[in-house]
């Protein structure tokens, strides 16, 4: 009975780090960025971030972090919350393309809220089990990019600015981390907030 | 069995964009969470769609038991904030023990203890800690999809359309009975006999509570939901239900709205949903401070979880029945925001104690009681009050220690008290004379400001024996029945003084230190003892013209210049050699022209020729007699006198 069950577990490993392999190889694959084209102005906003917290009445509608074309990053932090004010430093055009490239790699452009529901709807059903998360906070991104090139040479070109909204990305990343989808825009929030504390930043 | 959740939110036919062009972005996110949330909630968390029955019960419910249910509430150790959340938390859990409605439980401005641009925890956590029991949103809210004001309407789920219908009627006002929804089904529970959520049932249970809009009152079109706005025009103003979604920073909502209450007590009315029935419950939320161990919902700050405030909670259905229990509950709030941590507790144990200055007092006298408040809890107890009505034997005279001095009668305001310290205040009363017996002085202390959980000790009672002491003279007749003074009369021997100014200590007895209530003069410097104490009026006849006496002025001389005294109990205050009454020549305690000052050794009665008021000691006086005449026996011999020159 004791071989038995090392043996299963074993053979359960092996198929882990296969599909981790697996999986990090595809996701390698195709997520890589050559290139990314945007509008270099500085009044052109690029990139902007913010978080709605539902409970919450009457925030500030400015959003939390906005990025401009000329690498300007503007931080907006409400009058209710610790530090107010607005801070500012700018990217270089490097650090703006590999920003941009990043999120592109996560596939921001791609998120697709059916494709999580369902996938979610799944691993509801198969606990069979009620959870609730009251009061949630809706985080909203908004990308404008002219057009990216990926690994194999097709340039994507985006008709418009992509905007996303989703609630307790990070939360429901850890309730369900099967889901690729919220693992990346995990990943992509968490580089946003990283950015709004960037030691370079000023006061205005 | 398996529960599952279908959205029918923001569905291919369109959803939202029916009525709310634009909106059909954030439909995407709606859906998301509203399959983990199965956010098409009623009042009870869990509910969803095709399972708008369901009621929510807390942790440890149990079908089989019935009485309290005891919900472990923990601050999680080691979380950001910790220390500062505890009382916030404490008065969370009271006030939800407490299940009392408040009418105007919304607090803004000035009006609370919330600096400028902050958010208050402690509602916050209220809110969230509903979530954490079983609750949820009365009105549609954020997870309906709508927006802006729109979230007001009443919880719903869309009909058939697949939409939320939603039109405010005729009078324009989100959430009241008149708005037009269409073939929403309600969600929320409201008062059969009156849709208005802003009152309460003394029953609460199915009978009277009903989601079916058959069991509105006739022409009212959908359940009112308790959103400020309609308790404004219902005549509520400032109020609106805990568990509606949202806040305002620099506001407070401490207490708990009608709906709220009714609710949580309608899951306790159990599985039959019949109040007064074997399997009714009560909720006891239990605060265990920052603790690890058999917590039920968790507390903490953790901005990986919210970017402002969250309760997760599991549940699970109770098999057979339409009934779910929460089965775990954890509340996460972000650092992010400038949150107010109340250090007031709303539940202090205040304890009253008295005492008197004269035990036993008599009759015709004055005594003080002391009344102390104490607290001893770490808190500041704010808007301390203390009634004390004083018993019909004592005649209020005036306080010491009230915000209403002297007038802190019946009530006396303390105002706030620190936590771990006493707060005192004195009430001088005049002991009736007919009060002879037990005096019994009830005082009881309160705060509108906080609960306290143990009232036994907030009442103190002081039983004093009362003496006669007919005329009032601070000697009891008993005792000047056997002593010389007259307990018909306050100044017996009318030096202006009440006899029991003069026995201090009222034990008929002369002591040092003491005047003689039965001599004017008791230093025999020739100056009467009021005189010399600086009395001015002497004491009242205490009847007027009845039998009783006072002091006889045609006798008292009163104190010309009270400003200055001397002792009456020396006979030579300043030791000059000269009594008192030798330099206060006329006695009327004034240093007149031509007088020396009995208070200045250094000023002395000026000698005349025709008097013999020379400063010499009586031993010298008696040395210069037997000289002198000594002289004149032996000069008698040795000259004749004149008349026999």
């Amino acid at each position: 009975m004791h071989t038995k069950k090392t043996a299963l577990q074993y053979l359960k490993n092996i198929l882990i780090f296969i599909t981790t392999v697996f999986v990090s190889i595809t996701a390698n694959a195709a997520s890589t960025i050559k290139s990314v084209q945007y509008d270099t102005s500085a009044n052109v906003v690029i990139l902007q971030y913010d978080q709605i917290p539902d409970m919450l009445k009457h925030p500030d509608i400015t959003p939390i972090l906005t990025i401009y074309g000329d690498g300007r990053v503007v931080t907006h932090i409400a009058l209710y919350k610790k530090n107010s004010g607005d801070y500012a430093f700018a990217l270089s055009p490097t650090e703006l393309d590999s920003l941009i490239k990043f999120i592109l790699e996560k596939n921001l452009h791609k998120f697709n809220i059916h494709s999580v529901r369902n996938q979610m709807k799944t691993i509801q059903h198969a606990r069979q089990s009620f959870y609730s998360e009251s009061d949630l906070t809706q985080s909203v991104f908004t990308l404008n990019v002219i057009s990216f090139t990926d690994q194999s040479n097709k340039k994507i070109t985006l008709q418009k600015a992509i905007k996303i909204k989703a609630e307790n990305i990070q939360s429901f990343a850890r309730k369900y981390p099967s889901i690729s989808a919220l693992q990346n825009l995990t990943a992509v929030e968490q580089r946003l907030q990283q950015l709004m504390n960037d030691p370079r930043r000023v006061k205005q | 069995m398996t529960v599952f959740f279908r959205s029918r939110f923001c569905s291919s036919t369109g959803g939202y964009n029916k009525f709310k062009p634009g909106i059909s972005r954030s439909c995407q996110s709606l859906v998301l969470l509203a399959l983990v949330q199965q956010a098409q909630a009623g009042v009870f968390i869990f509910t969803g769609q095709g399972t708008e029955n369901y009621i929510t019960h807390p942790q440890g419910y149990d079908r089989n038991v019935s009485g309290q249910i005891t919900v472990n509430v923990c601050i999680v150790p080691g979380s950001v904030n910790a220390t500062a959340m505890q009382i916030p938390i404490q008065n969370d859990v009271n006030t939800w023990n407490k299940l009392k409605v408040t009418t105007g439980n919304l607090i803004s401005g000035s009006s609370n203890n919330i600096p400028s641009n902050y958010v208050d925890f402690e509602s916050v956590a209220l809110h969230e800690m509903g979530h954490a029991i079983g609750l949820n949103h009365p009105n549609a809210a954020s997870e309906s999809g709508l927006s802006g004001n729109d979230q007001n309407y009443t919880k719903a789920t869309p009909g058939v359309n697949g939409v939320l219908d939603v039109n405010p009627g005729a009078d324009g006002i989100i959430g009241n009975s008149d708005d037009v929804r269409g073939d929403d089904g309600n969600l929320h529970w409201f008062r059969k006999s009156n849709n208005n959520p802003f009152t309460i049932d003394t029953i609460i249970d199915s009978s009277t509570y009903s989601r079916s809009i058959t069991d509105l009152p006739a022409g009212q079109l959908f359940a009112t939901n308790a959103d400020r706005t309609v308790g404004s025009s219902l005549g509520y103003s400032n109020t609106e239900a805990v568990m509606q979604q949202g806040t305002y920073f620099d506001e407070a909502q401490r207490s708990l709205e009608a709906d709220d209450v009714a609710t949580l007590k309608l899951g306790e009315s159990g599985l039959d949903m019949q109040q007064g029935t074997g399997d009714d419950y009560t909720v006891n939320l239990n605060y265990l401070g920052i603790s690890s161990t058999n917590c039920d919902i968790n507390i903490s700050f953790d901005n990986t979880q919210t970017s402002f405030a969250v309760t997760q909670s599991g549940g699970s259905l109770i098999a057979g029945t339409n009934h779910v229990k929460v089965t775990s509950a954890n509340m996460y709030f972000n650092t992010g925001y400038n949150w107010f941590y109340n250090t007031l507790l709303n539940s202090i144990d205040l304890s009253i104690s008295s005492s008197i200055d004269a035990n036993p007092a008599l009759t015709n006298s004055t005594i003080n009681y002391t009344i102390s408040v104490n607290n001893s809890s770490t808190s500041d107890a704010p808007q301390v009050k203390v009634t004390d009505t004083l018993p019909s034997k004592l005649t209020f005279i005036a306080t010491q220690g009230c915000a209403e001095d002297p007038n802190g009668y019946p009530v006396c305001t303390l105002g706030t008290i620190a936590g771990a310290s006493t707060g005192q205040y004195q009430i001088t009363a005049s002991v009736n004379a007919d009060a002879a017996g037990t005096i019994s002085n009830v005082a009881t202390v309160s705060s509108v400001a906080f609960d306290d959980p143990n009232t036994s000790n907030n009442t103190s009672t002081l039983n004093t024996s009362a003496i006669a002491d007919t005329d009032g003279d601070g000697l009891s007749d008993a005792l000047e029945n056997t002593t010389c003074t007259n307990p018909y009369d306050a100044d017996t021997d009318d030096d202006g003084l009440k006899d029991g100014a003069e026995d201090v200590n009222a034990n008929g007895v002369v002591d040092p230190g003491e005047t003689d209530p039965c001599n004017a003069d008791s230093d025999g410097d020739g100056i009467q003892d009021g005189t010399e104490s600086g009395i001015t009026t002497g004491v009242p006849d205490p009847d007027g013209t009845g039998p009783l006496l006072g002091t006889n002025l045609a006798l008292f001389i009163p104190d010309a210049d009270p400003s200055t005294t001397t002792d009456p109990t020396k006979f030579d205050t300043d030791g000059d050699g000269y009594s008192d009454g030798a330099e206060d020549s006329n006695k009327n305690g004034k240093v007149d022209s031509g007088e020396s000052d009995p208070n200045n050794p250094a000023s002395v009665p000026v000698v005349t020729q025709t008097s013999i008021n020379v400063p010499v000691p009586g031993w010298i006086t008696v040395l210069l007699a037997v000289i002198f005449t000594g002289i004149y026996y032996r000069l008698g011999r040795a000259v004749p006198k004149k008349n026999e020159k």
